[in-house]
């Protein structure tokens, strides 16, 4: 059952019962003044018809005397209008009855003492309703009585005529309000569909759908936080498989950066074996293959380096001050290459929340690069500036398609020698991605590359 | 006169490695790093008789190099780490005759270039080996003037030996080799017709055992 079924359906019902409930109390009440209010008028008419007959009668016993003459009076009265529907009583037995109701005198009434002033009651019978007005006529003396009786069976059936209309309306107004309700509950729920359906297709892997829904109320903040989480999500799954996809093509490039020097390693181990070579020519095998597998060696353990920084383990970020990171760096630097003459300007010095063997090892790799590029004796500048760390070398810099290609992993500039694995900027690459830093490079050939590496989000001022 | 190969290749040791087993086989070779001064190369000097070139090269690449190279009359074997197949069959459909994928088999390499340079027929007409002369045009084998009678067998076994020189073959491969992928047979096959053939030649030590590898033609020098 749907949200805006069980919604209407509830109206229904609360609706309903409390129509119920209300016209019944109110039709009770209703028919009870209806009663009250008729018994007023007959009781108005019943107590002139009373006057009338007691006037008659005292006055005619008490000129003439005769008691005999003022009933014949009276028995003449009661054929008159006024007295249409009553009843004189004595003793029990009915004297005059005008009335088409039959009453009979219970001896109880007396010893409970009731009709001795003027009173009522509602009597009800095969569904018809009456009234029973009657008190004692004390100036008869003796047990006399006179009763009225009048059918209200019309008041009643009015109450429920009355009811009935009331209940039909009401029934109308429910069925409209609950239709309206439906109606409102699903314009409001509307959203909640789009939302299952764009969650239905994110399932399926269609992770860029988004819902549509534009509104102020819950509904809509629902949509938007929804919306929210499926660009993360997204953007997560991108950032999943740009990882992988960076991965193997990792993998590849490696598959085919080892097939070289496996390629010398068998080859020559194969000469040796099979070829009758010259004692000169031996040692150059042996060389060659010592070299190769030597290089795999140094690969393999760049590899490790790099796989450890996928993988974010042992980093402890500590705030350093950039600029004495550097300064280590340029040491390291300077041992591997004295012939580099690198010029470190601290004025603008920032610190920086990272790594300090990471950030250390980012900055050898840069400074590294700049003076494999320079010429012996030609200058590296390093300069500090707002979050940023900045090495410049005048060396023969770079073509527009290399610097395009100098992230991949294993890709080496030409000329640049055998000794490079092509993974150092790389690393650097991986190590600035760990501490939410870019790195740039701009070049020009014949004039030189300027690295720079903005710290946007881990540095934490001067 | 000995077969010339050029060989274009940027990473050193491989280079070396091939003109090393080249050169022992018995072919002459020249080493050209770059695809750009192999054009240089080539204005001057074009009697190669086959180049291995390897597809990423600096400069020109080995794909941009196989017209230039095939416009010459040399015919290109291509060596390369690349082992997709959308390469290989750009690389045999755009004309090399074959398409090594590295690592390679040193002795398959040999084989392989031996069996281009006999299609092309650029092979030598005769080989001399201590003394002993073989005609390939005419599959007839003297010695000292003198006709040696081998059966199909010896006399392609013979040359094989003879064309790598002071290479070691398995009798294995020497199976494969001589009596054909097909051939299903003991490697003691092999030890007969090599008992067959230095009882023919009479050459001692020209053919020589190597304990648990095979057998090779050696030629001091």
């Amino acid at each position: 059952m749907k949200l805006y079924q069980k919604i209407m359906a509830l109206i229904f019902v609360i609706l309903t019962g409390c129509g119920v409930l209300c016209g019944w109390l109110l039709g009770n009440e209703y028919e009870k003044r209806q009663f009250a209010r008729a018994a007023d008028a007959r009781i108005q008419s019943y107590e002139s018809a009373r006057y009338t007959m007691e006037w008659i009668w005292q006055t005619e016993s008490a000129t003439k005397g005769s008691s005999e003459i003022s009933r014949l009076l009276v028995e003449q009265l009661f054929e008159q209008s006024l007295f249409d529907g009553c009843i004189w009583i004595k003793d029990g037995t009915v004297l005059c009855d005008s009335s088409l109701y039959e009453i009979s005198w219970d001896a109880g009434w007396r010893e409970e003492g009731r009709f001795e002033e003027t009173d009522y009651v509602l009597e009800r019978e095969n569904g018809e309703y009456w009234i029973v007005i009657g008190s004692a006529l004390p100036w008869l003396g003796g047990e006399n009585y006179l009763f009225c009786v009048q059918d209200l069976t019309e008041v009643h059936e009015e109450t429920q005529e009355f009811i009935r209309q009331f209940s039909l309306l009401w029934m109308l107004f429910v069925t409209v309000a609950s239709v309206l309700g439906a109606v409102a509950a699903k314009l409001v729920l509307g959203p909640l569909e789009s939302l299952t359906r764009v969650a239905g297709e994110i399932s399926r892997g269609n992770y860029d759908v988004r819902a549509k829904v534009k509104r102020r109320d819950e509904t809509g903040k629902l949509a938007e936080a929804f919306n929210l989480m499926a660009g993360q999500v997204e953007s997560r799954i991108r950032e999943l498989t740009l990882a992988g996809e960076e991965k193997e093509r990792l993998l590849g490039s490696l598959a085919h950066e080892m097939r070289t020097p496996m390629t010398s390693i068998l080859g020559y181990s194969e000469t040796l074996l099979h070829v009758k070579l010259g004692e000169r020519e031996s040692a150059r095998a042996l060389q060659n293959i010592h070299e190769q597998a030597s290089y795999l060696q140094r690969l393999s353990a760049k590899l490790m380096e790099l796989m450890a920084l996928h993988q974010n383990e042992a980093i402890s970020m500590k705030v350093q001050q950039a600029g004495e990171l550097l300064e280590k760096a340029l040491l390291m630097a300077e041992k591997r290459r004295p012939n580099g003459k690198f010029r470190l300007d601290r004025r603008e010095d920032f610190s920086v929340h990272g790594d300090r063997d990471l950030l250390i090892s980012l900055f050898v790799n840069l400074l590294d690069n700049g003076a494999k590029a320079s010429a012996s004796g030609q200058e590296i500048q390093v300069r500090l500036q707002e979050g940023q760390v900045i090495v410049q070398d005048f060396g023969k810099g770079m073509t527009k398609e290399e610097l395009e290609k100098i992230r991949e992993p294993f890709y080496q500039v030409e000329n640049s020698g055998q000794e490079g694995l092509g993974l150092g900027l790389a690393i650097c690459e991986q190590i600035a991605r760990l501490h939410h830093a870019e790195i740039q490079f701009e070049s020009r050939e014949g004039e030189g590359t300027t690295a720079t590496v903005s710290f946007y989000k881990t540095f934490t001022g001067r | 006169m000995e077969n010339r190969i050029l060989i274009i290749e940027d990473n050193q040791a491989i280079a070396e490695l091939l003109e090393m087993n080249l050169s022992v086989a018995g072919y002459r070779t020249k080493v050209c790093p770059d695809g750009e001064i192999v054009l240089h190369l080539l204005a001057e000097d074009k009697t190669f008789d086959l180049a291995l070139v390897d597809i990423m090269l600096p400069g020109k690449d080995g794909f941009a190099l196989l017209p230039v190279l095939k416009e010459r009359g040399i015919p290109v074997v291509f060596l390369t780490a690349k082992d997709d197949v959308m390469s290989k069959v750009r690389g045999l459909k755009g004309g090399a005759e074959d398409y090594i994928v590295k690592p390679f088999d040193v002795l398959e390499l040999l084989v392989r270039v031996e069996k281009v340079l006999d299609r092309t027929g650029r092979l030598q007409r005769t080989l001399t080996v201590r003394g002993v002369e073989i005609f390939l045009e005419s599959r007839t084998v003297k010695r000292e003037g003198k006709e040696i009678h081998l059966k199909p067998l010896e006399y392609d076994l013979f040359v094989l030996l003879a064309r790598n020189k002071n290479v070691t073959f398995s009798r294995e491969r020497l199976l494969k080799e001589v009596w054909g992928d097909l051939y299903i047979g003991e490697t003691r096959t092999v030890d007969v017709h090599i008992g067959q053939l230095r009882k023919k030649l009479g050459v001692p030590g020209l053919i020589q055992t190597i304990p648990k590898i095979g057998y090779r033609l050696e030629v001091r020098g």
